[in-house]
């Protein structure tokens, strides 16, 4: 497996982190009344735990200051360089306040991105060669970010449901269902590119039961909340307890469809 | 020393022996799942069966590939450590003292050549032999192969000595990465590109590589 | 040198101490060994940076050749094999280029699989219960064992089993056995119990020289090929069967010389036909002799064959031509037109349903063969390993006679291409047997049980009429043929285990192997990289000896098998005669003075040769088989009753009438097709619809260098079988898979691939038994699967007959 499971963490939490940031700096750009915002500790928390994942992938790590010495060649050298901007200017986010960091950081966000998909984009790996990837990893920025922007709300308003509720009605919960939309059509579009004569079946039923399990839940839990919304009916697990489920739900099906996109790693005929 | 070495296969002459995956494992001690040398094999054919009789028009052969050398090395190009590098003659080389074991260069060799030591938890790779070119000597592939189907040599002065030749199945496109390797057809070789092969364009032994 | 320690797995013994006992095991054996009082085994040096030594030696297994290693040494340690670098590989004298089984020695002899120190079985045989014991007392016990054997039962109840590992030994020397050490000791101690003939080849072996006399068919050597403008291999697989550096040149220069056309006639697209094939023709196994009937058959009617050459050379061929007290109608053309008994025209629509050959791919290859001349027909050793494999090689050995090819230039006899030049090096002598009663390599088992029912007419017995005493003792030196080489390994269990019966088994061997656990007495002799010694072999235009130095110390307590030979010999009061006071190096260089005056351009000393190494001599003629015959066969007659070639054998006719044979087997004079009651279109095809042929493998030698997992890693022990066949039973490429018939069970992971016939599998011997707590065989070892009834005429294993079944496991 050659560590496609280390590299899945730091991917999908790495990207997650870029879209809370660039969603932050596209919908609410002046919201920075709080010193250490609790949303910027959150993302730091998710780079940390990406950047240790990452660390897990090499074989030997005692090295790791000598990828920094070709970003003009290597897009991995290149990775890392954004992801240390990005990391340092929202660590300088807990601290230092303003609209120029903000565009600064959402903006190296989408360098990062961006950087991170060409690592993957080489002709010698055709399952992952094509602009699908730069979407895919864009759509896993934006889809999970803005789930965990909403996570993020949601414990600041746990006790509250009235508050939780209106917040289901807001920016983030349509900025959700459309990158979920978006995810739903990539699926078959990367099964598709990713046509090998071998192992196709198994991998295609995978990334088939994820996509299911993930919209019905997601379904089921949505739908809920909607009814709730509008009084027609009320549950008895807590409001609370089924965002947060909502969320890692989403969290899961975007963890797994990665490792699923890695798992189609093929060279030189094999 | 040679320039820009290079190697010749005659994939008419190979059996599929193996002894040239062997004889490097024996000279550098490489692991059980390391292959600096790998041989592939390229099958395919159909059967037609009428009653009790069959048609069939089933070709196979095997090519031996280590490393190319090649003049535009995506291995080199993608390692963020500057580890994997071509030396003054032509060599690529991976330097276990900058190296971090990323996997880059496997990713982006179309051929397999970087291959992953676990004890080491560093990448490895053909280096020629480059102790044995240093004493005139080849290397141990091209020394050791019962059909002298393997040859060695600056890759100008190979090519004038068995000219050049299209590139066949299942080897990847030459564009790629230029290398310097010249493979003497079988007279059952399918071009490049061709899906006629047991796995499409893939190697038909996946298991022994 | 870059330093070898780091970057190598551990090849060190893995033991650990269970209790007091201590338990051998690797993931290659089929059982653990348990032995009960393992104490300080000396351990084998672990190497260091000093100084490199490096010696000649070689590789010493029965692959069909010989090649030379050259081993370096450093403290005490081998730590890389190459080969021979010597020359500019000029052919003629070419280097003798180690294979891929000859490269990987350092894991053969560093094995953890090396027996330790003499072993004496405790508990019940085949449990696997040990005790360690010092020489001493083995000599002692062994010597002691084998004077009762000879007392109560005489010296035919003494056995020497078939045993390879050691074949290219001088003074280790495994087979035949008349050339072993074991052998001079048995003769002087009034003989042993013989087998005639070998695994390999007893069906050509036994069969063919009825067809052009003496005891051995000659065929022209393979170099010969340059001078024929086409080749036709039936089952010759030399890519895969003489893999040699030496032997792979030959090939290359028999074929590419003049661009000769090779066909080959083959159940698989063996790797021969990858290089050196320019046609595959495939064929169900052992079917070889219908395809042959019906070649004959459109000579015959298009008068294609050379008639001068069959009223000179050749008798039985028509009616004019039978011999006095044959019946009419029982010459090979009335057999052929169907104007014989059966009645049955050999046309071929006739051929096309038994081989699946199309009708008018069998016509163009009978013009092609009878009017491309010369032809070089040959055959491998695969056709002849079938229930009938008797029968075949004769009729392969037809076309050469009905197209006038054999005795010139370019062509063949039919069998297979001559083994070889030879220099004529003394050999270790072993006096004679006075013992003349002979087994076959393959019934001897049947000895065991009971041996009052063998006679010739029913056991094949040779030299005498009948068997007249039970297998007591068997010596089972560099031999894995007790079962996992043998066949029938679940039948064979109860017949060796049990103690009644064979008294005494000794293995005396360098590794454990599956035919190890039934030992008695368990005695590691040193591999040939571990004592001094020569060997000599050749091909068609090169003869040689490799002077093998001694590179390291025996490994643990293990001994040459001279010493060993001595040291029992000792103990029946017959050391003096068995060493004539000499060491086992004071024979060599007694040998070595002998072999001066024969090829007296060897190194001046043996030191001297074991300096230089290799001694190479070119042949520049080819070989060219019963060319005196041919030149002139009134004052050179082959060694038949008529002094020609029989193509009705009149002993056979007897026999057929005198033998007592099982059901469905049949001996003919004439190469006669018959139906294989366990092959193509047979009725036990409903229950177990596939055929398996075991072939010979890269991955090993048999089942030497079995345990390499450099090997293991680049030729997996495999079953091929064809997408048709696959796609039917739901099985994809390497999916692991249970492969089954009545006698056994085996698991191993498919290889789907067109190169193989529908309605046939490959699954390659000399894979090691390792049997699960079922019984059933987890290692894709061939021989649980394969059955135990020999052959009608030589007695010989019909191992390519074998019917399975084949599911997902």
């Amino acid at each position: 497996m050659e560590g496609f499971i280390s590299l899945t963490f730091f991917t999908v939490l790495g990207q997650t982190a870029a879209g809370m940031a660039i969603l932050s700096a596209v919908f609410e750009p002046r919201n920075d009344q709080q010193r250490y915002p609790f949303w910027v500790i959150v993302s730091l928390a998710l780079m940390v735990l990406g950047g240790i994942a990452s660390v897990t992938h090499l074989g030997y790590f005692l090295h790791s200051l000598y990828t920094l010495t070709n970003p003009f060649s290597s897009p991995l050298s290149q990775e890392i360089y954004s992801v240390g901007l990005f990391g340092g200017l929202l660590f300088l986010s807990l601290f230092i306040r303003g609209l120029w960091l903000r565009i600064l950081l959402a903006l190296s966000g989408v360098l990062m991105v961006y950087v991170m998909s060409n690592v993957y984009t080489i002709e010698t790996v055709t399952p992952w060669n094509s602009s699908i990837t730069l979407v895919s990893f864009f759509t896993t920025a934006i889809l999970i970010g803005a789930v965990f922007l909403f996570a993020v709300d949601t414990f600041k308003n746990k006790g509250n449901e009235e508050e939780i509720l209106a917040s289901l009605t807001g920016w983030k919960t349509i900025v959700i269902a459309l990158a979920f939309v978006a995810r739903i059509v990539l699926v078959p579009l990367q099964v598709i590119k990713a046509s090998t004569p071998v192992n196709t079946t198994l991998l295609d039923s995978q990334l088939t039961l994820t996509g299911v399990a993930v919209v019905l839940g997601f379904f089921l839990i949505f739908r809920n909340a909607l009814r709730e919304l509008n009084q027609k009916e009320t549950c008895s697990v807590p409001l609370f307890t089924r965002m947060v489920i909502l969320c890692l739900i989403l969290l899961a099906g975007e963890l797994c469809g990665r490792f699923l996109f890695f798992s189609r790693y093929i060279n030189f005929g094999m | 020393m040679i320039k820009n070495p290079a190697f010749y296969v005659n994939s008419e002459l190979c059996t599929g022996c193996k002894c040239c995956v062997i004889a490097c494992k024996d000279k550098h001690d490489l692991l059980d799942g390391v292959m600096w040398r790998r041989v592939i094999e390229y099958s395919g054919g159909e059967w037609l069966v009428t009653g009790n009789v069959f048609e069939q028009n089933v070709f196979a052969y095997y090519i031996s590939i280590s490393c190319n050398h090649c003049e535009n090395p995506l291995c080199v190009k993608g390692c963020p450590t500057k580890a994997m590098q071509k030396d003054e003659n032509g060599i690529v080389w991976v330097d276990q003292n900058r190296c971090v074991g990323c996997h880059y260069c496997e990713w982006n060799c179309p051929y397999g050549a970087p291959q992953y030591n676990e004890e080491l938890g560093r990448m490895s790779k053909c280096d020629f032999c480059r102790d044995n070119l240093a004493k005139d000597e080849p290397p141990a592939c091209v020394a050791a192969c019962p059909s002298r189907a393997l040859d060695f040599g600056g890759y100008e002065e190979l090519q004038k000595k068995y000219g050049k030749h299209a590139t066949i199945a299942p080897l990847p496109r030459p564009e790629m990465t230029t290398p310097h390797l010249i493979v003497e057809p079988n007279r059952h070789s399918k071009p490049q590109g061709s899906m006629a092969g047991t796995r499409g364009q893939l190697v038909s032994n996946p298991e022994e590589i | 040198m870059a330093t070898k320690n780091t970057t190598q797995k551990k090849m060190d013994r893995r033991d650990f101490i269970k209790g007091s006992s201590l338990i051998l095991s690797s993931m290659f054996l089929p059982f653990s060994i348990e032995i009960l009082n393992p104490g300080e085994a000396p351990a084998a040096p672990a190497g260091g940076n000093g100084e490199i030594t490096t010696f000649w030696n070689s590789c010493n297994v029965n692959c069909g050749s010989r090649c030379a290693l050259r081993v370096h040494v450093q403290d005490g340690k081998i730590i890389q094999i190459e080969t021979d670098n010597t020359g500019d590989d000029t052919y003629g004298l070419h280097q003798l280029r180690a294979c891929p089984r000859g490269r990987s020695m350092r894991q053969r002899i560093y094995a953890e699989e090396r027996i330790p120190y003499p072993l004496k079985r405790v508990g019940k045989r085949g449990e696997g219960k040990f005790e360690r014991i010092s020489w001493e007392q083995a000599y002692t016990e062994l010597g002691q064992r084998l004077k009762k054997t000879i007392d109560e039962y005489g010296n035919e109840a003494v056995y020497l089993n078939y045993g390879t590992g050691a074949l290219g030994s001088t003074m280790g020397k495994s087979w035949p056995p008349d050339a072993t050490p074991v052998a001079r000791l048995m003769n002087l101690a009034g003989g042993y119990l013989n087998h005639y003939s070998d695994y390999s080849t007893i069906q050509i072996t036994i069969g063919m020289p009825y067809l052009y006399g003496g005891s051995w068919v000659d065929g022209n050597s393979l170099s010969d090929m340059e001078n024929s403008k086409l080749a036709v291999f039936f089952g010759n697989n030399p890519s895969e069967t003489r893999m040699s550096g030496c032997k792979c040149k030959t090939l290359q220069h028999a074929r590419f010389t003049n661009n000769t056309r090779v066909i080959v006639v083959d159940p698989r697209y063996t790797d021969t036909i990858v290089s050196s094939g320019d046609e595959w023709i495939p064929i169900l196994p052992g079917t070889d002799t219908a395809l042959c009937a019906a070649l004959a058959y459109v000579m015959i009617t298009e008068d294609l064959v050379d008639i001068s050459f069959i009223r000179r050379y050749t008798m039985g061929f028509d009616e004019e031509s039978l011999p006095e007290g044959a019946e009419p109608g029982s010459s090979y053309k009335s057999y052929i037109l169907g104007q014989g008994p059966d009645k049955t025209p050999k046309t071929p629509e006739w051929a096309a349903e038994i081989t699946t050959i199309p009708v008018h791919r069998i016509q163009k290859l009978a013009r092609e063969i009878a009017l491309t001349k010369p032809c070089f027909i040959c055959q491998g050793w695969g056709p002849q390993r079938t229930t009938n494999g008797e029968n075949l090689s004769r009729a392969v050995g037809m076309l050469a006679v009905l197209t006038g090819n054999v005795g010139i230039a370019g062509g063949n006899t039919g069998a297979r291409e001559a083994s070889g030049q030879s220099l004529p090096m003394a050999t270790f002598p072993t006096l004679e047997n006075p013992v003349k009663t002979s087994v076959s390599c393959f019934n001897w088992f049947q000895a065991i049980e009971d041996h009052t029912w063998m006679t010739a007419e029913t056991a094949g017995i040779k030299g005498r009429d009948r068997l007249i005493a039970p297998i007591k003792f068997i010596w089972n030196y560099a031999s894995n043929c007790l079962t996992n080489q043998h066949g029938g390994i679940n039948q064979m269990n109860p017949i060796l285990q049990d103690e009644e019966k064979c008294e005494t088994i000794l293995v005396i061997d360098t590794t454990l192997t599956a035919s190890a656990r039934y030992a008695d007495y368990l005695l590691p002799c040193c591999s040939n990289l571990e004592e001094h010694d020569w060997t000599a072999d050749g091909d068609s235009n090169i003869a040689y000896v490799i002077f093998a130095e001694k590179c390291i110390e025996p490994l643990h307590e293990s001994r040459g098998i001279y010493d060993i030979c001595a040291g029992i010999a000792e103990q029946i009061g017959l050391k003096e005669e068995f060493t004539e006071g000499r060491t086992q190096y004071q024979w060599m260089e007694h040998l070595y003075d002998q072999s001066k005056k024969a090829v007296p351009d060897l190194p001046p000393t043996l030191e001297d040769a074991f300096k230089q190494g290799i001694y190479k001599k070119y042949f520049p003629e080819n070989h060219i088989a019963y060319k005196a015959f041919r030149d002139d066969p009134e004052a050179n007659p082959l060694d038949t009753a008529s002094g020609k070639i029989e193509i009705y054998a009149p002993e056979l006719a007897e026999y057929a009438k005198t033998w007592k044979l099982d059901k469905g087997q049949r001996i003919t004079a004439l190469p006669e097709h018959i139906d294989d009651p366990e092959g193509a279109q047979s009725p036990m095809q409903k229950k177990y619809p596939l055929q398996m042929v075991t072939y010979h493998y890269k991955q090993r030698t048999h089942s030497t260098y079995g345990n390499c997992s450099w090997l293991q890693e680049v030729s997996p022990q495999e079953l091929w079988i064809n997408p048709l066949d696959a796609r039917a039973r739901g099985i994809k490429h390497t999916q692991r898979v249970k492969v089954f018939n009545d006698r056994g069970v085996t698991y191993v992971e498919a290889k789907v691939t067109p190169r193989i016939i529908p309605g046939v599998v490959g699954l390659p011997e000399g894979a090691w038994h390792k049997p699960n707590k079922k019984g059933e065989d987890m290692n894709g070892c061939p021989n649980v699967l394969t059955r135990l009834q020999p052959t009608a005429l030589a007695k010989g294993n019909p191992h390519h007959s074998t019917l399975i079944q084949v599911e997902k496991a």
